[in-house]
């Protein structure tokens, strides 16, 4: 046991001591995770969604609807409403001349400012009183779920104020039938006012449980997870090329010749390189919290994760040692494996998004099931027991990559 | 050190084939005993089954055929026990070049069973002994091709093994190095170590061996003492002849002069040819008229007495370094 981990502990000191191991190991996922997760959306924090008014109207009804939209949109942070052209104190103070705001809309759509806009036609109130019909347009950008979620939102604000309109019309028009010439102006805005603060006060609510995750899947919660699974994958693999290279400069076969038994000197270097991938993994998560990849809060279950996950990979590359025949050739397989299993398992766009057939090939690779832990845990607040699937495939993948590589490793 | 008799290695029909049933056989029923106290030398040249036969003593490869007796145990049976009493210096320099000098030997020594003060007291020994101790912290891939070697057979000295196994340990560096390593070898021997050393260099067999054995195409060849090897050869002389651009033919030629056993080539020797005669004076004449009748210039000539260079050359018509 002592063989075992001596020789863990100097491998481990070895691999420290490269300084590929801060640039490559360290340094340049840092940078991936940080450009991807700003490429995706960032941080969880800043994936507010921000939607534009365009108020044309400037009447008390147009006002309502907006307060209406607030209502609907602003009930947590996934939402805010920007209506250009007025300080309103909503933070997003959007100025131009009246005529040009359109323009101005257009542009903040395209720039992704904004992710649609809400316009209010001039004549919108008038209408409404009139008991005409009247149209408020949304114009949406193509971002993937936003859209329907913003839609739903904006119908059941046009609902709220087409129900109070039409009870305060119907209200407005018997109390005329019933007690003669009123001011009807005023009692419609009256009644559809106190319809409005009725709504505040419905007795019945919904209360929507579900699936979807208040937590961001793009941004950085994609590119932390992704981009740790795909170096710790690379690194490890690159295990195999050191195990080689230490053949072929004779030092392994030296090992062979102390009195050990050979059995304790192979698992001591596999140990090494378990603990080598740990540690990347380790860097990388902190790295990825600080940047505001939002893990969860299963802490056991994000450490469960990595160490069968390492467990896994560590397998594959004794595997692969046992397959290439130059530590050139080992660490030219491992980037092979490194840049294709990692897309393939999910680590650079989210499976959901491939077509059904690449998610169960993807699903041949560890980092798949190392992925769905880890966003099992971080979007659903999974516990233990939901992660126990993914663990157990990861810890039934490293025996059988230990097995083959074990059965053919070659000690002469 | 003057050897026992008693034996402390023995070689008992030991054969290697790689890839069975078809693969190279690269050592062939090789038996012979090694004393305590003994320098050894397993003369041959590249590709005799000098390392693969060093392999199968130290429990690298496993024996197709016959067994290693060390220290009273098998090596295919007892391997650990083995190699508790062995030390092995591989051809290779197989070091950790990141790490310094101290480190690598911490290392094997923690593998050698060490810890502690014990530890710390034998690096320091083997610091000093291979002159290293000022250099100790640099890493490795700071030093030397010489240091490196140096740094190489300390690290089998760590746990003072009973038998220490060099192989081929002057390799490819400069000639202050190789002295100080020859001399070390000399100097551990003294304190009763037993050395097998492997080689190609005929010279180096010569200055260390009590007795040396030579081996060619995986099987032992010739066995003894200097004396007695060159015995072997009779009373034949090697004519060294320095001629620059000797074609095949003339090599050939010479080789069948009346009294000429052999030519060859020297290996590292600019030009030079090495012709074993009976009498090297009495051939000389044919040799230059040869020469001269091939256009060619003799530059130098020497008539040496018989060495393991002539043993070899009589034995297999080769020379070591062909």
């Amino acid at each position: 046991m002592r063989a075992i981990l001596t020789v863990a502990r100097y491998d481990l000191l070895r691999s420290l001591k490269q300084r590929e191991t801060f640039l490559f190991g360290l340094l340049m996922p840092g940078i991936m995770m940080l450009l991807l997760g700003v490429a995706m959306g960032g941080s969880a924090n800043s994936a507010t969604i921000t939607v534009d008014v365009l108020d044309e109207d400037n009447s008390a009804l147009s006002g309502a609807l907006i307060a209406a939209l607030r209502a609907e949109l602003e009930v947590d942070d996934s939402f805010r409403l920007c209506v250009l052209g007025a300080d309103d104190g909503d933070g997003c103070a959007v100025s131009a001349a009246p005529d040009r705001l359109e323009q101005v809309a257009d542009k903040r759509l395209e720039d992704t400012d904004s992710f649609g806009t809400i316009r209010i036609p001039a004549g919108f109130g008038d209408a409404l009183r009139a008991g005409e019909e009247a149209t408020v347009t949304y114009k949406s950008s193509a971002d993937l779920t936003a859209p329907t979620l913003a839609e739903q939102k904006i119908e059941a604000a046009v609902s709220r104020l087409s129900g109070a309109v039409a009870i305060a019309d119907l209200t407005a028009h018997a109390a005329e039938s019933a007690f003669g010439p009123l001011d009807r102006a005023a009692a419609f805005e009256t009644v559809r006012a106190r319809v409005d603060a009725a709504w505040d006060e419905r007795p019945v609510r919904v209360r929507a449980e579900g699936t979807t995750s208040q937590v961001s899947r793009f941004g950085f919660n994609q590119s932390g997870p992704g981009i740790a699974t795909m170096f710790v994958l690379i690194f490890t693999l690159n295990g195999a090329a050191l195990l080689i290279y230490e053949r072929e400069t004779g030092t392994l076969q030296r090992l062979f010749t102390l009195p050990v038994p050979r059995w304790q000197t192979l698992a001591g270097k596999i140990l090494g390189q378990y603990v080598y991938g740990l540690s990347i993994f380790a860097v990388l998560v902190l790295a990825g919290a600080l940047m505001g990849v939002q893990w969860g809060d299963n802490v056991a279950g994000v450490v469960l994760v990595m160490l069968t996950y390492t467990l896994a990979v560590t397998a594959l590359g004794v595997a692969l040692a046992t397959v290439a025949r130059t530590s050139a050739q080992a660490v030219n397989l491992s980037m092979l494996f490194g840049m294709t299993l990692a897309p393939l398992g999910g680590a650079w766009w989210p499976l959901e998004i491939v077509p059904p057939f690449m998610k169960a090939v993807g699903h041949l690779t560890p980092v798949a099931w190392g992925m769905d832990a880890f966003q099992e845990m971080m979007f659903y607040g999974g516990t233990l027991a939901d992660i126990a699937p993914m663990l157990g495939v990861l810890l039934g993948m490293a025996a059988l990559f230990f097995a083959f590589g074990l059965l053919r490793f070659r000690y002469e | 050190m003057t050897p026992t008799t008693t034996p402390i290695i023995e070689l008992r029909g030991l054969g290697k084939q790689f890839n069975p049933p078809d693969g190279v056989i690269a050592v062939k029923d090789v038996s012979f005993s090694i004393m305590q106290g003994e320098i050894f030398s397993l003369l041959g040249p590249n590709g005799a089954g000098k390392t693969t036969t060093i392999g199968m003593i130290s429990g690298l490869l496993a024996p197709t055929a016959g067994d290693v007796i060390v220290g009273g145990h098998s090596v295919t049976r007892e391997s650990l026990a083995v190699r508790r009493l062995i030390g092995v210096v591989p051809q290779e320099l197989a070091l950790y070049p990141t790490l310094s000098a101290r480190q690598n030997l911490a290392f094997f020594g923690k593998m050698y069973g060490l810890g502690g003060r014990e530890l710390k007291r034998r690096i320091g020994e083997v610091l000093e002994f291979t002159e290293l101790t000022d250099r100790a912290d640099d890493p490795i891939e700071q030093y030397s091709g010489g240091m490196k070697r140096r740094v190489n057979i300390g690290i089998g000295l760590l746990h003072r093994p009973q038998v220490l196994f060099l192989d081929e340990p002057t390799v490819a560096i400069d000639p202050q190095s190789r002295r100080n390593i020859l001399d070390a070898v000399k100097a551990l021997n003294a304190e009763g170590i037993t050395v097998l050393y492997t080689t190609h260099y005929m010279e180096e067999a010569q200055e260390l061996s009590h007795r040396v054995g030579i081996i060619d195409h995986g099987q032992i060849i010739a066995l003894g003492t200097q004396d007695e090897l060159t015995r072997t050869v009779g009373e034949q002389d090697t004519l060294a002849l320095k001629v620059p651009d000797a074609t095949p033919e003339l090599v050939s030629a010479l080789g069948r002069l009346p009294g000429v056993s052999a030519c060859v080539r020297a290996d590292g020797e600019d030009g030079e040819l090495h012709v074993l005669a009976d009498e090297g004076r009495r051939a000389l004449p044919d040799a230059i008229r040869l020469i001269n009748e091939a256009g060619l210039s003799l530059q130098a000539v020497e008539v040496r007495e018989p060495t393991l260079e002539a043993v070899f050359l009589h034995l297999t018509g080769r020379g070591l370094r062909d």
